[in-house]
Parts: structure tokens; C-alpha cells; sequence
């Protein structure tokens, strides 16, 4: 009987070993496209019929053509034509621009200004604004460099854009049943040029997008899969080959002595959002000048005059929608480690929080609302519970 | 009850168990292989180049290239010492693909896609899970039979 058992234990062993190694989203199909938001769109799902699943994909491309075409800096959008407009200037916009402006418009007063959409003259000073990457780019404006990724901006024109960034000052309102943006009779005139406030929605316009292809999907009764926009935004559903239908869902490793793996969240039914300093960003000086820009200073995140190298490098919300989610993963890189913890203790208790600091002994530490079971480490970098 | 002596003179494993513990370990140890190591280059059997989600080229080691019908406008082939050249021309841009048929490698030579030119600072596509892409252009060129990778990331 004992070496029955014995025999037995070793089919089963094999057959577990087996399950083991068979991989997690099996059963998926996926459409991608490239482009909208300078990045790649992805519906990972179980198909239902080739006509539903098409109509869905069309859907999505058209939602995230309507919501570029809003915001964009490159095309003739509403934020676009606001950045055109003289000081105390009105521009029509629309109902979805409306939208945008006033989920904005909260999550900078939640944040205490630390998530701030009109620090755009910023970003374009330090040369992260799509006409600085543009192939036939050369310098129009006082403050262009040849190269932005070789030397600094001036510091004056840092110190004199910061009055540009009272996001308090822009006002939208609705009248007679069309939307309207106020720009702020506020300019700033240096080496002969005027300046006034330039917004800027990239980051939340793509968790818009999230928010509305998960009702899209959802409302087309796909239940499993996920839709992700770039590495910044996702929404996942469940996963169909694992029982409780939870993903896991590997974090980029944010530097590159960290492994793929070193952070990964369990989660289904939510949206994730996340902000980084590796992304975009060009070294100089000795710095890492990344696309996120401190309002409050006028440099990058971890990059101002009295940055150590240490600080937040990838910032991750999920249960709270995708545009809330990018606007407060972007206001947890700029609070810094010590203010991001309290925030995210008081505001943030009941969703989950998690992001990566940096010291400057060059250690990592994950700072997380989540429970035990909803993250893991691979154990090379510590934990501290919020 | 089972006194010590008898319990040290019992065998730990008869021959039998032996057989299928040894059994196991190859089979572990075939799983490690098969998984954890790149598979041969042999199934790395050449790459395609998409526009737009849109397939316009293909190119199968050993055998050329061939342009999808219909993109005779878009997509320009020419050879030079033994590498071949695929360009790419669309209302936003170029892009000039170098194909190494004896190396099985495919680089991104040129685009004016961007300041920097991104997608020309990609690693070369070497291998079935090897991809560039050149977002401003909607191009992608990748494996003909890629690895379908599907689970999903963040940051």
C-alpha cells in the first residue's frame, strides 16, 4: 500500500509541475494599434464573435482619435488653441475638454497644487513638448538650446515661467450650452517675447482613455483581458487562466539594476495607473531630467539644484479612476518621498498606493497601501507598509 | 511499533522509486531548458514590417523579401553588398530598414521620425521575441511568427 502511495505521488508531482509552467492570459487574443498618444493601444480578449470583437477595437480606436484630437499639442485641439490665446483671452471648447479641465481642476486642490496641468511652458522649456521632438526641430524661442538634451534651460527663464503656473487662475465655465476655457490675464515678457499660461492634459487625457474603453468593453460583455494604453494606464478585467481570475501584473523595473519582476501587483477587476522618471527623460549636467516637471520649483523631479539623486521614481494608483490615477501618480512624484507618504496615508487609505523611492545610498524601498496579497517582491528591495 | 534497528536496516528507496525519481529530475530538468533558455534561431525564420497594424513587407531568410500587394508605392527594396534595404515612405516620414540575411538580423537604419531618432537607437530584431518600433510612424517591424507575449505590464 506505502509503495503504491510512493508510485502514485510521482504522476501527480509530474502533472503539478506541469500546470505550473503553463503560462498565465492563455486563451487571449489581442489587437493593437500605434500612434494615438505617441504610444501603443493593446485589447487583449476572449473573443466572442469576429463582428463583436471588431466593433469593439473600432470603438476604441475612435474614442482615442475624439480624445487626442482634444487635447493634443500637436494638432489644432482645444488646449492647443487655449496655448494660442492671448492673456485673458476666451476659447470655446469641447463638452469632453470641459470634462478634462474639471477632473483636473480636482485632483490639483486634492493635491495641493502638486499635480498642476498648467505647468506646460515649463515642460517646453525643458524640451518635452512635441515640437522639441519633432525631426526637423531647430530653435524658434529665446530660451531653445540646439540641443535641449545637452545643456540646461536658463535659469531666469525658469524662475520667470513660475508665476505662469496658477492653475487657480484658469477658469472654465459653461453658457448657453457651450464650454468655455477663461486664460488668465497674466503674461510674463522676456527677451522680447510675451509669455502666458500654457496647459497641458497629456497624462490624464490617457487614463480618460482607460476609464472609457473599460466601460466600452465591460458594456460590450467582455469580462476578461485587458485594454492598456502605453505602459501608463490599464485597466484589467480577469484573468482567464487562473481560477480567482487575478492577474499579476509586472511593474517595469524602473532602473536597471533592478530585475524585471522586482514589484508585481495581483489585482483584476481595476484600473492601474502609473508615472516614472525613466520613461522620457535625457541625462545632463550630472542630472536625470525627466518629462515630469515640479511646478513648484521649475525643475524636473529629482532633478533641482539641491536633488541628492534620491527621491520617488515610479509612482502606481489603482482602484481610483485611470484620469484621477495619472493626475495623482504624477503629484506623488513631485511631493517626494516624506510628503507623498503622508498624502497618500490620508487620501489614498482606502485605494491602492504603491511607489518606489530611491535613496541616496542607492537602495530601493516600496511604499504601499496594499495588503499582503495583493503585490510581491522579488525581496531586492524593502517594504514599508503606508 | 518499529524498533531502530530494524527502522536501519530498511531500504530509504527501492529500485523502483529510484526509476521515477530520476524520471522527474530529467523531466524537471528538460522543463528548465525549454522555458528558461531562447529557443533556436532556426525558428527565428525572418520578419515583417507593419504600417499601421497593416502587414507591407516580408522578408524570410533565404528565400528575399516581398512586398504586400498594393504597397508597391509605399515600400522600396534595394541591395546593397549583400544587406538589403527596405524603405518605407509615407505623408509623415521615411523609414530605411537594413536586412542582414547571413547575420538573421534586421536594424532600423534611418527615419526622420523624431529629433532623436528613437527607433534607430533599438536594438536590431535578432530573434522570434525581437521588435522596433517607430511610434511617429506607426511602423513596427517584428518576427514573422513572434512570440505572443500577453500578460500584462505597468510603468
Amino acid at each position: 500500500m506505502k509503495k503504491l502511495y510512493r508510485l502514485l505521488v510521482c504522476p501527480v508531482l509530474i502533472v503539478a509541475l506541469v500546470a505550473a509552467t503553463a503560462c498565465a492570459g492563455t486563451g487571449l487574443k489581442a489587437y493593437r494599434t500605434l500612434g494615438y498618444f505617441n504610444s501603443q493601444i493593446c485589447w487583449a480578449f476572449c473573443p466572442q464573435s469576429e463582428q463583436a470583437d471588431a466593433a469593439v477595437w473600432n470603438e476604441l480606436t475612435a474614442l482615442a482619435e475624439q480624445i487626442e484630437a482634444g487635447v493634443s499639442l500637436s494638432q489644432d485641439s482645444d488646449i492647443a488653441a487655449f496655448n494660442r490665446a492671448g492673456a485673458g483671452e476666451r476659447v470655446e471648447i469641447s463638452a469632453l475638454t470641459y470634462r478634462l479641465l474639471a477632473i483636473a481642476d480636482d485632483c490639483y486642490w486634492l493635491t495641493d497644487g502638486a499635480y498642476n496641468p498648467a505647468a506646460g511652458i515649463l515642460v517646453d522649456l525643458w524640451g518635452f513638448s512635441p515640437r522639441c521632438n519633432r525631426y526637423d526641430y531647430s530653435p524658434e524661442l529665446p530660451y531653445d538650446r540646439a540641443d535641449y538634451t545637452s545643456e540646461l534651460p536658463d535659469g531666469d527663464y525658469i524662475r520667470a515661467f513660475l508665476p505662469l503656473t496658477d492653475f487657480s487662475a484658469v477658469a472654465c465655465f459653461e453658457e448657453n450650452g457651450s464650454y468655455y476655457v477663461q486664460k488668465p490675464d497674466l503674461s510674463v515678457e522676456k527677451d522680447g517675447v510675451i509669455y502666458t499660461v500654457q496647459l497641458n492634459l497629456g497624462g490624464l487625457a490617457k487614463g480618460y482613455f482607460i476609464d472609457c474603453a473599460e466601460e466600452i468593453v465591460r458594456r460590450a460583455g467582455y469580462t476578461e483581458g485587458y485594454v492598456n494604453l502605453g505602459s501608463s494606464g490599464l485597466a484589467v478585467f480577469r484573468d482567464p487562466s487562473e481560477k480567482d481570475g487575478v492577474w499579476k501584473v509586472g511593474v517595469n523595473p524602473p532602473r536597471s539594476d533592478l530585475s524585471e519582476g522586482f514589484l508585481s501587483l495581483n489585482i483584476m477587476d481595476t484600473t492601474v495607473s502609473t508615472s516614472g522618471d525613466y520613461e522620457l527623460f535625457y541625462e545632463c549636467g550630472g542630472k536625470r531630467c525627466c518629462h515630469i516637471i515640479d511646478p513648484f520649483t521649475g525643475y524636473p523631479v529629482n532633478a533641482s539644484p539641491q536633488a541628492d539623486g534620491s527621491g520617488i521614481i515610479t509612482a502606481s494608483v489603482c482602484g481610483v479612476s485611470g484620469a484621477v490615477g495619472d493626475a495623482l501618480t504624477t503629484a506623488i512624484m513631485v511631493m517626494g518621498p516624506e510628503r507623498a507618504k503622508t498624502f497618500v496615508k490620508e487620501k489614498l487609505a482606502d485605494y491602492g498606493a504603491v511607489f518606489v523611492c530611491v535613496g541616496s545610498d542607492n537602495r530601493y524601498t516600496v511604499c504601499t497601501t496594499l495588503d499582503d496579497a495583493s503585490f510581491q517582491t522579488d525581496g531586492s528591495v524593502s517594504v514599508v507598509k503606508l | 511499533m518499529i524498533g531502530f534497528e530494524e527502522l536501519k536496516k530498511r531500504k530509504l528507496f527501492s529500485a523502483g522509486d529510484l526509476f521515477f525519481y530520476f524520471a522527474l529530475a530529467l523531466l524537471i530538468v528538460f522543463l528548465l531548458i525549454y522555458f528558461a533558455f531562447p529557443k533556436s534561431e532556426e525558428e527565428f525564420t525572418g520578419v515583417e514590417i507593419r504600417l499601421d497594424n497593416e502587414s507591407v513587407y516580408t522578408y524570410r531568410f533565404g528565400e528575399g523579401g516581398k512586398i504586400a500587394a498594393g504597397c508597391e508605392s509605399v515600400v522600396r527594396e534595394t541591395t546593397e553588398l549583400g544587406v538589403v534595404f527596405v524603405r518605407v515612405t509615407t505623408a509623415d516620414g521615411f523609414n530605411l530598414i537594413a536586412i542582414d540575411d547571413a547575420a538573421r538580423s534586421v536594424r532600423m537604419e534611418n527615419a526622420d521620425c523624431s529629433f532623436k531618432r528613437d527607433c534607430t537607437h533599438m536594438n536590431p530584431v535578432e530573434s522570434e521575441s525581437g521588435v522596433i518600433v517607430c511610434l511617429p510612424h506607426k511602423l513596427k517591424i517584428l518576427s514573422l511568427s513572434p512570440e505572443e507575449n500577453l500578460l500584462p505590464t505597468i510603468g
